[in-house]
C-alpha cells in the first residue's frame, strides 16, 4: 500500500506534468506558426508530447480509480525521459541548450521516490544523452539541425565531452539535491505526522476528557436539578408542616384558655366558697359564744333559787324533795360546765384568751372531789372505780374549775366508753417536779390511726356511739387546752380498739417548770 | 339601820332571787329593770351598794357605770358588776370604769351575798 503522502505525491506529479505538457504544446504550436523551428523538431514534439498526454492520461485514469501503480510511475518518468533525448535529438542534438531538460524528471523522481532513484534516473538520463552524442558523433544515425550551426562548431569530441560530462553533473547535483528535499520533506513530514499524531493523541484525549468533563457537567446539572426538584418539595413540606403545626398552637393555646379560664373560674368558686365556709365558721363560733352567754342568764336563777333551796333558807323538804333537790344542783352544775367548756371552745375559736385564776390548790384534793361526785355515775355502769393518790402530793398553781373540769372530762370519758362492769383507776403521783394523773380503763380503747384525732374538735370515736352516749365531742380539746393553759401536758396511750386507754396529764408543781 | 343595796337588772328572775338572798341576810333590796330607772334610784334612794348588771336593752350598765361615776351624788357608791360576760376585756373595762367588783354569772349567791357585806361594813 502506498501512504497517502505518496498518493498525493502521484497526484501532484501528474498534474504538474498536464500542466508542463500543455505548456510546451503552447510553446510547439507557437514555433510551428513562427516557422521557428525545423519539420523533424515539431513532429517529435508533437509526437512525444502526445505519448507522454498518452502515458500521463493512462496514469491520471488509473490514479483516480484508486489504482496507484509505482511501476506505471517509474515507467512514466522513463519515458519522459526518452521523449525529452528523442524531442532533443531531432532538434538539433548537441546543438540545443536544451539539454538540461531531463534534470527536472530526476528532480521528480528524487521528490517521489527517493535519492537513489533520482541518480538511477540521472545515469539513465546520461547514457541516452551519451548515446545520441555518441552515435551523431560517429555519424551512425543522422542529425537533424535546428540553428543551423556549422558542425564544426559542435562536432568536436571535447566540446560534447564537457557538455556531457557537465549534463552528468547536473542531473546527479538534480539528483542529489532532489534527494535531499525528498529527506528533508520525509523527516519533516514525519515528524509532522508524528507531531499530528501526538496532537490527534492530545485532541482525542482533550476530546474524551472534555466529554468526560461534560458527562461530570451533566450529571451536575442532573444532581442540581433533582437537587431543585428536593427541595422545592422539602420546601413545599415544611410549609404544609408549619401551617399544620401554627393550626394545632392555635388550637392548643384556645383550649389552654378554655381550661386556664375554667381553673380560674374554679378557683373563684373555691374562694368564695372558703370565705362563705370561713364566715359560716366564724358565725358558729359567734354562735356558740352568743349560746353560752345567752344560757347564763336563765341558769343564773337557777342555781341562785337551787342554793337557796338546799340550805334550807326557803323552809324545810321532805327526804325525797331534797334527793330531788340534789340531782337539780348536780344537772345545773353540769350544764354550767357544758356552758362554760362551750365558751371556752369558741374562745379558742377565734383566739381569745380563757381567763383563769391562778391560785394554790391541792390537786390530791380537786381529785378526790371528782371522784366523789363521779362514783354514782361509775355504780349507775356497774364500773370499779380505784382512786390511788400519792400522800405526798405537793400544791400547784392553777384555777380549780378549770381542773375541775378536766378530771370531770377524762373521768366521765372513761366511764362512758367502757362497757358496764370496767375497771377504771384514778392515779396522782409526783415525778421529776411534775404531778402526773392517770386515768386509766379496760374499756373500747383507741385505734392507733386515731390517737391524734381524739383531740380534734367535735370528734367522736364512733357516731353510733355519740347518740347513745351523749356529747359534743369538745370535752379533750378543751382538757387539752386547759392543761396546757397550766403548762402542762395531756395525752392519750392505747394499744388498739379493745384494749383500754390510758390518758395521762402532766402539771408542774408549784415554784416549778 | 338597815343597809341598802340596788340591783339593777333587766332579768326579773334574777333581780328576785338576789332580792331573796339578800333580804335573808337582813339587807334592804331594790330593784330597777333598766338602766334610766337604776341611775334614778340610785340618786333618790341612796343606796350602799348597787349591783349591776351589763347586758341590758336600751342602756347598757358599761354605760349607767359611767353615768353614776360621774354624778357627784353617786360616784361615792360601790359597785358590783354581776354579768354573764367573763371576757378579759370586759372585767377590765368594768373595773377600769370605777367598778369594785366584777362576778360573773351564774355565781353562788351566797359567797355573792359575804363579798356584798365586805363593802357594807
Amino acid at each position: 500500500m502506498l501512504r497517502e503522502r505518496e498518493v498525493e505525491k502521484i497526484k501532484a506529479y501528474i498534474r504538474l506534468k498536464w500542466w508542463a505538457l500543455l505548456v510546451i504544446f503552447l510553446v510547439v504550436v507557437i514555433e510551428t506558426l513562427l516557422r521557428a523551428t525545423g519539420l523533424m523538431a515539431m513532429l517529435s514534439t508533437y509526437a512525444g508530447v502526445s505519448l507522454a498526454a498518452a502515458i500521463n492520461l493512462i496514469l491520471d485514469i488509473q490514479t483516480r480509480r484508486g489504482k496507484y501503480s509505482l511501476s506505471l510511475l517509474y515507467l512514466s518518468l522513463g519515458f519522459d525521459l526518452l521523449i525529452i533525448t528523442t524531442v532533443l535529438y531531432f532538434s538539433g542534438g548537441p546543438e540545443n541548450s536544451w539539454w538540461f531538460m531531463p534534470v527536472l524528471v530526476i528532480f521528480i523522481a528524487g521528490y517521489i521516490f527517493d535519492q537513489k532513484t533520482a541518480l538511477a534516473y540521472a545515469l539513465l538520463a546520461f547514457l541516452a544523452l551519451s548515446l545520441i552524442f555518441s552515435l551523431e558523433y560517429s555519424k551512425l544515425i543522422p542529425h537533424f539541425s535546428v540553428y543551423a550551426f556549422p558542425a564544426s562548431h559542435w562536432m568536436n569530441r571535447v566540446f560534447l565531452t564537457d557538455y556531457a560530462l557537465g549534463m552528468l553533473l547536473l542531473y546527479s547535483m538534480g539528483a542529489l539535491i532532489s534527494g535531499y528535499f525528498n529527506r528533508l520533506t520525509e523527516r519533516s513530514a514525519d515528524q509532522l505526522e508524528k507531531t499530528l499524531a501526538s496532537t490527534l493523541v492530545a485532541k482525542e484525549e482533550a476530546v474524551s476528557s472534555r466529554k468526560a468533563l461534560m458527562n461530570v457537567m451533566e450529571d451536575l446539572n442532573k444532581a442540581k436539578d433533582e437537587l431543585e426538584i428536593r427541595v422545592r418539595e422539602r420546601t413545599a413540606e415544611l410549609e404544609d408542616a408549619k401551617a399544620n403545626l401554627e393550626k394545632r398552637v392555635a388550637e392548643r393555646t384556645a383550649d389552654l384558655e378554655k381550661a386556664r379560664r375554667a381553673v380560674q373560674h374554679m378557683l373563684k368558686d373555691l374562694k368564695e366558697d372558703m370565705v362563705k365556709l370561713q364566715a359560716i365558721d366564724r358565725m358558729k363560733t359567734e354562735f356558740l359564744s352568743m349560746v353560752s352567754h345567752e344560757l347564763r342568764t336563765p341558769l343564773t336563777p337557777i342555781k341562785g333559787y337551787l342554793s337557796l333551796l338546799l340550805k334550807g333558807k326557803m323552809g324545810k323538804f321532805p327526804p325525797k324533795s331534797q334527793k330531788a333537790l340534789n340531782v337539780l344542783n348536780m344537772q345545773s352544775t353540769h350544764l354550767h360546765t357544758l356552758i362554760d367548756s362551750m365558751l371556752d371552745i369558741s374562745r379558742i375559736e377565734l383566739g381569745k384568751p380563757i381567763p383563769t385564776i391562778k391560785e394554790s390548790l391541792s390537786i390530791k384534793a380537786i381529785i378526790q372531789e371528782v371522784a366523789d361526785a363521779m362514783e354514782i355515775l361509775a355504780e349507775e355502769r356497774e364500773h370499779h372505780l380505784m382512786v390511788d393518790l400519792s400522800k405526798d402530793l405537793p400544791d400547784i398553781t392553777g384555777d380549780v374549775i378549770k381542773l375541775k373540769r378536766v378530771i370531770t372530762n377524762l373521768l366521765g370519758n372513761a366511764i362512758k366508753f367502757t362497757k358496764k362492769g370496767g375497771e377504771i383507776k384514778v392515779r396522782a403521783f409526783a415525778e421529776n417536779l411534775k404531778i402526773r394523773v392517770e386515768v386509766i380503763d379496760n374499756g373500747i380503747g383507741i385505734a392507733k390511726e386515731n390517737i391524734e384525732k381524739v383531740f380534734e374538735k367535735f370528734h367522736q370515736v364512733d357516731s353510733s356511739f355519740t347518740r347513745s352516749a351523749g356529747g359534743i365531742g369538745m370535752g379533750l380539746t378543751l382538757a387539752r387546752e386547759l392543761v396546757e393553759l397550766h403548762g402542762g401536758k395531756l395525752w392519750v396511750e392505747s394499744e388498739g380498739l379493745e384494749k383500754g386507754s390510758k390518758f395521762i396529764f402532766t402539771l408542774p408543781v408549784k415554784g416549778g417548770v | 339601820m338597815a343597809k341598802r343595796v340596788l340591783i339593777i337588772e333587766d332579768h326579773p328572775s334574777t333581780s328576785e332571787m338576789l332580792t331573796n338572798v339578800l333580804e335573808l341576810e337582813g339587807i334592804e333590796a331594790i330593784a330597777a329593770y333598766d338602766g334610766n330607772s337604776g341611775i334614778e334610784k340610785a340618786r333618790s334612794k341612796k343606796p350602799d351598794l348597787i349591783l349591776l348588771d351589763i347586758m341590758m336593752p336600751e342602756m347598757g350598765g358599761f354605760e349607767v357605770l359611767q353615768k353614776l361615776k360621774q354624778d357627784p351624788v353617786t360616784s361615792k357608791i360601790p359597785i358590783v358588776i354581776v354579768s354573764v360576760r367573763t371576757e378579759e376585756e370586759n372585767i377590765k373595762k368594768g373595773l377600769s370604769l370605777g367598778a369594785n367588783e366584777y362576778i360573773p354569772k351564774p355565781f353562788d349567791p351566797f359567797k355573792l351575798v359575804e363579798l356584798v357585806k365586805k363593802y357594807l361594813t
